[in-house]
């Protein structure tokens, strides 16, 4: 950062378009959402304002204003109240929506009474035809005392003149107030706020009273000051409603001369759409339709890629065996790398249709009639309806999801829906319920239409959603925290999906998943293999022992090089692992190989895969080019003689995996949300318990 | 040779997974839709 470079914050209220905006004047490729409650961190971008100008654009949170109810809206407040050079921005942006602009201009209102110069830059004007709405802009930027630019951030309209505005308004030092409504509300009160310091504006003080936020610049004494003043509480709420009140009847005085709504020109097919996605009975049967045809999709339309990707890994796997020199290297690449790698990539068309559905309903504005369909069901629950957005957008992984909580004002309300967010089935359980479905649930049509597959995952999904709501219902009951709890949702205007956006989002989510775990999965498979292909003197011994015991067996070569491969897998470093874990998963349904998955898919689910394709890769013998799904299908149980992964196998497994946690980093930032490691610790061992005791009674009642 | 490689690429690996879950970044402040997970 040049210390000539422009400090711009951008500020909204929530779902109006900002990080849009952001993307367009940074060139970045933030996530954007036609939802509220998308961006709840700062994000830092440069934009190159002119030929010799750079601005650093800061995202912050949506608020509806600079009394902060929850973590994402305090995060603007600190930011404003900043008075290091550093870290203080010298120009507000703040977006609002054309169609809310009265309420917009409440936040634009305080956000001016702190005297830094502002830009207001109104959205979606694109849409102001159809909605019926006209703007005098000459008059609302001489009635407000700022520049206004009207801009539709989707369609990249109005960006060049939000640079050169941002540049005339940073030559302005200082700001003048909009409101000044203090004065109005107790002159001689004011004037003695304002005494304390010459260094902040009086809307600033305020502020520090009232949000009992002080900035470390603020000195002992002045602090000792103001907070003389918080001790009439009384008083001071009556002033903030005051406050209230007084700048709502300064912006209706502007508005009614510059902003006009003509309802005749306005169309009204929100209103329609809204009674039926929010209807109390076709609300419901749309959501779950609109899943159905999700989960259909994710095994109809994926199978084709799925199968292409699964032979290739094979015959890629073949073909460096013929070609490459023998040697541990050769070893290493097709029995570790190839096969562990294949195991996550023959996910990508899974998880990808997954995600561009999901991008879909974001895009449109049907997740925010979701929030508002299921608030009664949640409250209900322990938790209330912006704890949907965490639960569904958990589908694609927990991490955002519980950073997703920071919307949530409550914090009993939000530290239930922390704890049970990783019930939700994220894109990590696909891969293994993938393969585990395919292998135990027969591929065929019921009534006709419905993939018999696609409604197993289903349910799974809905397990997944059940054990959140059942899990936040105990501990809504249990949990002695004593918090407040209010609902207010953004009903967003219907969109078309902006393709450039679905598709962003679609791919950066998807190169999360396989570079995310595909690193991971490669390093688990290079060490794998190797704790597979090396041990003690048993481990060494075991093909002259093999070879011994043969002699009356009438073998063929094939299946004497099988017998010594698995004697030698049982044998090394991570055979003798899974061994000593076997008394336990046992009652399970379970061998020391698929425990050996269970180990390594601590780290993320997906591993578990990978790890089944590895070991059996090494136990195979060199002439085994099957895929991984032929691999795990083919594995005989030795104590029945029947397939290892039958029926109630790969039920108890599926169980064990929608009710453990399973994921170190989903366990990393549960520490860093509540602050506590209590939290944490006791959703890892109950999730695991819950785990256990759900897929040992699966295995014992199916078998 | 190969024996060679496959030591390197092993202390590699293991490496990677310690730095990973043994002593994780702190760089990952600020971060939006799938930092840190996997």
């Amino acid at each position: 950062m040049s210390k000539n470079d422009i400090k711009v914050a951008l500020i909204g209220n929530p779902n109006t378009g900002k990080t849009s905006l952001f993307n367009q004047l940074t060139g970045l490729s933030q996530k954007v959402g036609n939802y509220p409650g998308v961006t709840v961190d700062k994000k830092e971008g440069t934009s190159k304002l002119s030929a010799t100008q750079n601005a650093i654009i800061t995202d912050l949170p949506g608020t509806y204003s600079i009394n902060p109810t929850s973590i994402d809206e305090s995060i603007v407040l600190k930011t404003l109240l900043k008075k290091n050079i550093k870290e203080s921005p010298d120009v507000i942006l703040v977006v609002a929506d054309v169609e809310n602009l009265k309420r917009n201009l409440l936040l634009f209102s305080q956000i001016k009474d702190l005297e830094i110069p502002t830009v207001l830059a109104i959205n979606m004007v694109d849409q102001m035809h159809r909605k019926g709405i006209s703007i005098d802009l000459s008059l609302l930027k001489k009635e407000l005392n700022t520049e206004v630019i009207l801009i539709s951030a989707r369609k990249n309209e109005g960006i060049k003149e939000v640079k050169e505005a941002i540049i005339r308004c940073h030559l302005v030092a200082k700001a003048s107030p909009l409101c000044g409504v203090n004065h109005k509300i107790d002159p001689e009160y004011f004037n003695t706020l304002k005494e304390i310091s010459p260094n902040y504006s009086l809307y600033e003080l305020w502020l520090m009273v009232t949000q009992n936020n002080f900035p470390g610049t603020v000195t002992k004494l002045e602090k000792e000051k103001l907070l003389a003043f918080k001790q009439d509480v009384s008083k001071l709420k009556k002033y903030q409603h005051k406050e209230t009140i007084y700048r709502y009847q300064e912006i209706n005085k502007i508005l009614k001369k510059t902003y006009i709504v003509d309802k005749t020109k306005a169309t009204d097919l929100r209103g329609k759409l809204d009674k039926i996605f929010t209807h109390k009975i076709f609300g419901y049967v749309i959501f779950s339709l609109i899943l159905l045809i999700i989960f259909q999709s994710i095994f109809d339309l994926a199978s084709v890629p799925m199968d292409f990707i699964d032979a290739t890994f094979a015959q890629l796997s073949d073909f460096a065996k013929s070609n490459l020199p023998d040697g541990v290297l050769t070893d290493l690449l097709t029995e570790g790398i190839i096969s562990g790698v294949g195991g996550v990539i023959i996910f990508i068309p899974q998880i990808a249709i997954l995600f561009l559905f999901i991008a879909i309903l974001e895009e449109t504005g049907y997740m925010s009639r979701v929030v508002f369909l299921m608030d009664k069901i949640m409250r209900r629950f322990g938790m209330n309806g912006k704890s949907i957005i965490p639960l569904i957008s958990g589908t694609a992984c927990a991490i955002p999801a519980i950073m997703a909580t920071r919307t949530i004002a409550s914090w009993k309300e939000r530290l239930i829906t922390i704890l049970v967010t990783p019930f939700t089935t994220c894109s990590a359980r696909l891969p293994v319920y993938a393969i585990l479905i395919a292998l135990i649930i027969p591929d065929k049509k019921i009534l006709g239409f419905l993939n018999l597959q696609g409604l197993v995952l289903l349910s799974l999904y809905a397990l997944g959603f059940a054990s959140a709501i059942l899990a936040a219902y105990i501990l809504h009951k249990t949990l002695k925290v004593e918090s407040k709890s209010f609902f207010v949702v953004e009903m967003p205007n219907y969109k078309l999906p902006s393709i450039k956006n679905v598709f962003f989002d679609v791919v950066e989510k998807t190169k999360a998943f396989v570079f995310g775990a595909g690193k991971i999965i490669l390093a688990l498979s290079i060490v794998l293999w190797f704790l597979a292909s090396n041990g003690g003197a048993a481990y060494e011994n075991a093909e002259k022992v093999i070879l011994e015991n043969v002699d009356n067996q009438n073998l063929n070569e094939q299946e004497v090089q099988q017998k010594i491969a698995s004697l030698k897998l049982e044998n090394s470093f991570i055979g003798i692992l899974g061994k000593s874990i076997e008394p336990v998963i046992r009652p399970l349904g379970y061998d020391w190989k698929i425990g050996i998955a269970l180990i390594t898919s601590f780290a993320a689910r997906e591993v578990f895969v990978g790890t089944l394709a590895t070991i059996y890769s090494v136990e195979a013998d060199d002439e085994d080019t099957t895929t991984i799904k032929q691999k795990m299908a083919s594995e005989m149980n030795p104590d029945t003689g029947k397939k290892r992964f039958n029926f109630p196998v790969g039920m108890s497994l599926m169980v064990f995996y929608a009710f453990a946690m399973q994921c170190m980093a989903t366990f990393a930032i549960v520490k860093r949300e509540t602050k506590t490691w209590k939290w944490p610790l006791i959703q890892l061992f109950g999730m695991a318990l819950l785990a256990y005791v759900a897929s040992f009674l699966t295995y014992q009642i199916l078998s | 040779m190969q024996e060679i490689i496959v030591y390197f690429l092993v202390a590699f690996a293991v490496a990677f997974l310690i730095k990973k879950y043994v002593i994780p970044s702190k760089k990952n402040k600020g971060c939006s839709t799938d930092c840190g997970c996997h």
